[in-house]
């Protein structure tokens, strides 16, 4: 470390020099301002950030982009979700360790029908609002309301239309809240009435679109439907999480602190939580190492090797409920022939690329629906067998790529990972099937537009799951589905996944959805290829932090122990 | 010997013809300027080099070998075949990897076989038959196994290409119009420079947003989004070295002889505004050689698997701390080219300097 | 020079104008909305969000409703600070942000100026502190070691974008030294690397332009004469010499000033800066129109007026030129 007397002598040396020839002018300048640079940082070795936050409870979290809100019913993205998980909570929480279990949140306990299509919950009497509100069921209600209020437009009321009514009133088909399948007969129990059975729902209230808001808070900052309400400001905003917000600067950090009015406090063992918008992992990476962070949300490619072979303890490699998968766009030719799709699916060497690009310890994708969700086994359809696709290319009266109409275009958005993984396709189907592709980027919001329009011929795309059940997944292949963007329909596949609506027994459910995706995959309108992992780099001094398949923090059990 | 000027004593016109010399004389004074010629022969060796290596290398700017990914300067390759199928083709991987990625991880102790390797060429462990296959790659590899010599060669057409015309254009629209309005002045300059200010402001991510949505992608097309941009700070220097001249006798002078406004500007003005103008063109080459990268990024630059040296500068610096020559090599062959250009355009300011040669 | 200025200012009016309509219908145009994100919503829930942000009525109705909200109301530079001044001050609204909920467009701005403008004013600093001076020594030793080394590293400087740069900065002397933080924007020392990043760059590039500067007028007669006349070479440098030729210096100046202080995408990205830039850099990716056409606003009004500062230094540089 460099002495402060150092850096007090040399402007005194310079200046003893005579300083009217250029060149001494210049060294002036210079010693000055290396001067200057010691006195900021000439106090001795210090003590790292992530030091002093080990010490007194403080999580320095590294946390994507700058969250686009902190309004539950209006964020969509995962780098909202670890904010708000900390300052929100809802019926049913994340269990510390396991996805597919449930946790009780503000809910105490719950029951369903028989039929899984009425769910009564009981509400706990001690949950509060950092304001010292009790969190009630009219809480709820009104927060269902808000969610599906046609003038709000909240990207996920979607979510809630299994609920009675729902998906009319948010149509405004019907304009009385009081016919949605929610109510209220007291302060602390919530009726919830549901178009069909579904036996999966209290896994799918962990999501940040069932939480609850504070309608007094809400009121009083624009109003239930006003979407530039400031209410989520540190002064204005009322949770009922663990932590309340306690500052939130753009682009630079959103703190949040232990919340005494919160029922479990006791348990909470964190002082503060720090969240950093690092859009660059690179940026990220240097940051954890400098000790100014205790975890980073993700680790640039090309340094995963090096650091699980050198520092093996500071890397984690999860899955992830994610699928990463290209889209073959079915209504062009040549495109339109499943055999061709099922030839080009074949031909990528998905260990390939997972361990010499990816390289994040992803798993190839056998099928499209990532493995860990309890009851619903993963498809083993998908491999790479150039011999067979070739064949198939044949059949399909394209022997060795022969006579193959045009150059296919790989449409992918800008970003290294991706682009990298392209090239490696293009080689690939080179190589094994003697087609040529072109490989086109696009920006983001491009990109999206293309896809939307189905503007392309094989477009890059990844999924993550919202809730642990393959519905989330599932769901997007249906004829005309939001999310299809392959032009892709099969009657049977939409029977299947509509028909395991109506179930109610948990296995047959799965095993209708099972045959639906054994269609999908027969018909190859997607080329899976991996299995997401998340990949990131923590403190081995945090404990409590689990892998998770849906990336969710549970902070209250986070805490810091000293290792040696 | 050359015009002097200012020119207070215009030449009567049969001299003006005879200016042609002034870039004889030019040529001649830059023959003197060793470092200016050095750079010059560098520059044509470099070009050379860029366009006709690839036809050269053994490899392909294409041709990915995966395995051997990210592999280092002239790296010893290792072929590896597993003994139990000698029929499959052997996976290339390299010596210091032994032990770690693909079939070589299997191998138990990597460093006995890389001492065997050394000393015979071959060596048999774990099941597998590793055989030394020299090296290769004189620079390394890029992660995809690609050879980056020839990848560095590759993209120098694009950037030079790039760089040269683009920075043409911004040169010819920049000094016209930074000239011409000044000269004219008044009202003219007012809503010429007012345009110079608009063209400034308008949000350049769009802007190529657009022209690609509306023309498609096309190297044409880089090249004009580059000059439209680059031209603007070129105007206003120029206006600028303008604006102090065109009050000085020689212009005055000029005007009184009758010449015409478009041969005042080019004859006279802009040739002596010419030490600015090139040092900033030379300052231009880098910047729109790195510009073309930022246009990939929004889907207008070169598409993979071809790549330009702002593009291979910018993936190898999101990987310099893991793989430096891939970022080294490149930025290497990019600052070599501007040195020269730089030297080359220091040299020919001052063989084009009028004045210096009555020194 | 009142009259000068008054003019002048008087001609912001149109260009401002036809910025705003320019850009208003260029972002109208790129493909892509507010809203589309990969996990697409439903055409219904987006017609209300598009009805939420006023985005149904017809583009033009948009387009006057905008102007009219952009238009001061008020003159009142007294109100010129708290989180809103534009507002406060002018009544001038941006509107609300499209991506960030519950912000509007002047307050971020608000937020992030004074960020770009203490990271540019240092990055400039530093630039014509190192630039200047290495460029008129390098052009009156010239070809002396004192020329082509200086020279020599300033093309190093520009050959190695700030995304090189940076990074060796916030490895060196962040990580390995340990001097300073690699990123944030919290300490005084936290200015230190992105401002040196940021303005060793633009240092290279004023003193290769102060040199091709001073070497145009140091061959120019006047010099000469001065020379002649026996002048010391400090009194021919320092009085007669540099007011020419740092002319190049100072037209670039104008542009490089409101790029600095505008912020750099690049060096905020990397040191985690809150700055202008990446709002206006990401606001374009996102088709956040109303931080797009905000932010372009507010940096081409800095344009015109840095760009208005260095035609009157030109003029007081070289008195012969009038104010027109």
């Amino acid at each position: 470390m460099i002495l402060p007397e150092r850096a007090a002598a040399r402007p005194i040396v310079a200046m003893t020099m005579p300083a009217f020839r250029l060149p001494i002018t210049r060294l002036l300048l210079a010693a000055a301002f290396a001067a200057g640079l010691l006195l900021f940082n000439g106090c001795g070795p210090r003590e790292s950030a992530a030091d002093v936050g080990a010490r007194d409870g403080i999580l320095l979290l590294g946390n994507g982009t700058e969250p686009a809100g902190l309004d539950p019913h209006l964020v969509t993205g995962v780098t909202e979700n670890s904010i708000i998980s900390a300052l929100m909570e809802g019926l049913i929480l994340y269990h510390p360790t396991d996805d597919n279990l449930l946790e009780p949140g503000v809910a105490e306990s719950w029951e369903h029908d028989g039929t899984y299509t009425e769910w009564t919950f009981q509400l706990r009497p001690d949950a509060r609002w950092s304001n010292r509100d009790p969190v009630t069921a009219q809480d709820f209600l009104y927060s269902y309301n808000r969610m599906l209020s046609p003038e709000l437009g909240a990207e996920y009321a979607d979510m809630l239309h299994v609920l009675k009514n729902a998906e009319a009133f948010h149509r405004g088909e019907i304009t009385d809240f009081s016919e949605v399948g929610v109510r209220a007969p007291d302060e602390r129990t919530l009726i919830l009435t549901l178009r069909g059975p579904m036996p999966y729902f209290p896994g799918m209230l962990k999501h940040y679109a069932w939480f609850p808001v504070h309608p007094p808070t809400i009121e009083a900052h624009g109003g239930m439907t006003n979407r530039v309400s400031p209410w989520t400001r540190p002064r204005n905003h009322v949770g009922n999480g663990p932590f309340t917000l306690e500052q939130w600067s753009v682009n630079r950090i959103i703190r949040v602190a232990k919340s005494p009015t919160y029922w479990d406090a006791d348990r909470v063992r964190l002082n503060e939580i720090h969240f950093f918008p690092i859009d660059d992992a690179n940026t990220e990476e240097r940051a954890f190492r400098a000790g100014q962070l205790h975890y980073t949300n993700s680790i640039p490619a090309d340094l995963i090797a090096s650091y699980r072979r050198d520092r093996p303890e500071l890397i984690r490699v999860e899955p992830y409920l994610g699928t990463y998968f290209y889209r073959f766009n079915v209504t062009r030719p040549p495109l339109d022939d499943a055999r061709v799709r099922l030839a080009l699916s074949k031909t990528i060497d998905q260990r390939q690329i997972v361990e010499q690009i990816a390289q994040g310890g992803q798993e190839p994708a056998h099928g499209y629906t990532p493995p860990g969700l309890a009851g619903y086994e993963s498809l083993r359809m998908v491999e790479f067998n150039p011999t067979r696709a070739r064949e198939l290319l044949a059949e399909a009266g394209y022997p060795n790529g022969e006579g193959f109409p045009r150059r296919l275009q790989i449409l992918f958005n800008t970003a290294e990972g991706h682009r990298r993984i392209a090239e490696a396709v293009q080689e690939m189907w080179r190589t094994h099937l003697g087609i040529q592709v072109t490989l086109t980027n696009q920006e983001w919001k491009v990109y999206l537009d293309t896809q939307t329009n189905m503007n392309y011929d094989i477009a890059r795309a990844g999924w993550i799951g919202d809730y642990m059940d393959p519905k989330t997944f599932l769901d997007m292949w249906l004829t005309g589905a939001g999310n299809n963007n392959t032009g892709w329909s099969n009657e049977r596949y939409d029977e299947l996944v509509r028909a395991s609506d109506r179930t109610a027994d948990p296995e047959e459910r799965f095993r209708l959805l099972r045959q639906a995706e054994e269609i999908l995959l027969e018909e190859r309108p997607i080329a899976p290829f991996y299995w997401y992992t998340r990949i990131y780099l923590i403190d081995p001094r945090v404990r409590g932090w689990n892998p998770k398949l849906l990336d969710n923090r549970p902070y209250k059990y986070v805490y810091f122990e000293e290792t040696e | 010997m050359s015009r002097p000027a200012p020119q207070v004593d215009l030449p009567p016109p049969e001299e003006i013809e005879e200016g042609s010399s002034l870039w004889k004389d030019a040529w001649h004074r830059l023959q003197k300027n060793r470092l200016a010629v050095v750079s010059l022969f560098l520059f044509l060796g470099l070009t050379l080099f860029c366009f006709l290596g690839p036809f050269l290398s053994p490899h392909t700017h294409f041709e990915q070998q995966r395995p051997l990914g990210s592999s280092g300067p002239l790296a010893p390759i290792v072929l590896v075949t597993p003994l139990d199928r000698p029929e499959a083709a052997p996976e290339p991987t390299t010596l210091d990897r032994l032990g770690e990625r693909g079939p070589a991880s299997r191998i138990q102790d990597p460093d006995t076989a890389r001492r065997a390797l050394r000393e015979s060429g071959r060596h048999t462990a774990d099941g597998l038959l590793l055989e030394s296959a020299g090296r290769r790659h004189l620079l390394g590899t890029d992660t995809l196994g690609r050879d980056l010599l020839t990848r560095i060669m590759h993209g120098g057409r694009v950037s030079l290409g790039v760089g040269f015309l683009a920075t043409a254009v911004s040169l010819l629209i920049g000094v016209t119009y930074g000239a011409t309005s000044a000269y004219l002045g008044g009202k003219t300059d007012a809503v010429m420079m007012r345009i110079v200010d608009i063209l400034y402001a308008l949000p350049f991510t769009i802007f190529v947003i657009l022209l690609m949505v509306l023309f498609g992608r096309s190297l044409l097309l880089l090249f004009l989004a580059i000059g439209a941009v680059e031209w603007l700070t070129m105007a206003r220097i120029v206006r600028g070295q303008v604006l102090s001249l065109k009050k000085m006798e020689f212009v005055e002078a000029a005007l009184a002889l009758g010449l015409g406004t478009r041969r005042i500007i080019f004859r006279h003005l802009i040739p002596n505004v010419l030490g600015p103008i090139i040092v900033y063109a030379t300052l231009t080459v880098p910047a729109v050689m790195l510009l073309e990268s930022v246009l990939s990024f929004l889907g207008l630059g070169v598409q993979p698997p071809n790549a330009s040296w702002g593009v291979l500068i910018k993936e190898g610096a999101e990987s310099m701390t893991v793989f430096p020559w891939l970022l080294i090599f490149p930025a290497f062959f990019f600052s070599l080219t501007l040195f020269c250009l730089n030297f080359l355009g220091d040299g020919l300011r001052d063989a084009l300097d009028v004045r210096s040669s009555r020194d | 020079m009142l009259k000068f200025v008054v003019y002048r200012l008087f001609q912001t009016i149109p260009v401002l104008f036809v910025i705003v309509t320019m850009t208003f219908f260029m972002v109208r145009a790129a493909p892509g909305g507010p809203f589309s994100e990969e996990r697409q919503v439903s055409p219904q829930i987006l017609e209300r969000m598009n009805e939420h942000y006023g985005l149904n009525d017809p583009l033009l109705v948009q387009y006057w409703n905008y102007l009219k909200n952009i238009t001061p109301k008020r003159f009142r530079p007294d109100r010129f600070h708290g989180e809103d001044p534009l507002g406060d001050a002018f009544g001038i609204d941006l509107g609300p942000s499209f991506k960030h909920e519950g912000r509007t467009v002047n307050e971020m701005i608000a937020e992030s100026f004074p960020v770009s403008l203490e990271l540019g004013l240092l990055a400039l600093a530093i630039a014509l502190c190192f630039g200047v001076p290495t460029g008129i020594l390098a052009a009156v030793r010239r070809n002396s070691s004192l020329d082509y080394v200086p020279m020599s590293t300033a093309m190093v400087g520009i050959c190695l974008p700030s995304f090189v740069i940076g990074p060796i900065f916030a490895l060196v002397f962040g990580l390995w030294l340990g001097w300073f933080n690699v990123s944030g924007w919290f300490q005084p020392s936290d200015r230190i690397l992105p401002a040196f990043t940021l303005g060793l760059f633009y240092a290279a590039y004023m003193a290769r332009l102060s040199r091709g500067g001073m070497l145009e007028i140091l061959s120019q007669d006047y010099i000469r004469t001065a020379r002649a006349k026996g002048l010391r070479e400090r009194t021919v440098i320092f009085i007669h010499a540099l007011k020419g030729g740092l002319l190049p210096v100072v037209s670039f100046l104008g542009p490089a000033l409101a790029g600095l202080i505008s912020g750099s995408f690049v060096v905020e990205t990397i040191f985690q800066i809150p700055g202008l830039g990446r709002h206006f850099i990401n606001g374009a990716l996102n088709r956040d129109y109303s931080m797009v056409l905000g932010t372009v606003l507010f940096y081409a009004t800095l344009i015109i007026i840095m760009n208005l500062l260095v035609d009157i230094i030109q003029v007081m540089l070289n008195p012969k030129l009038k104010y027109e």
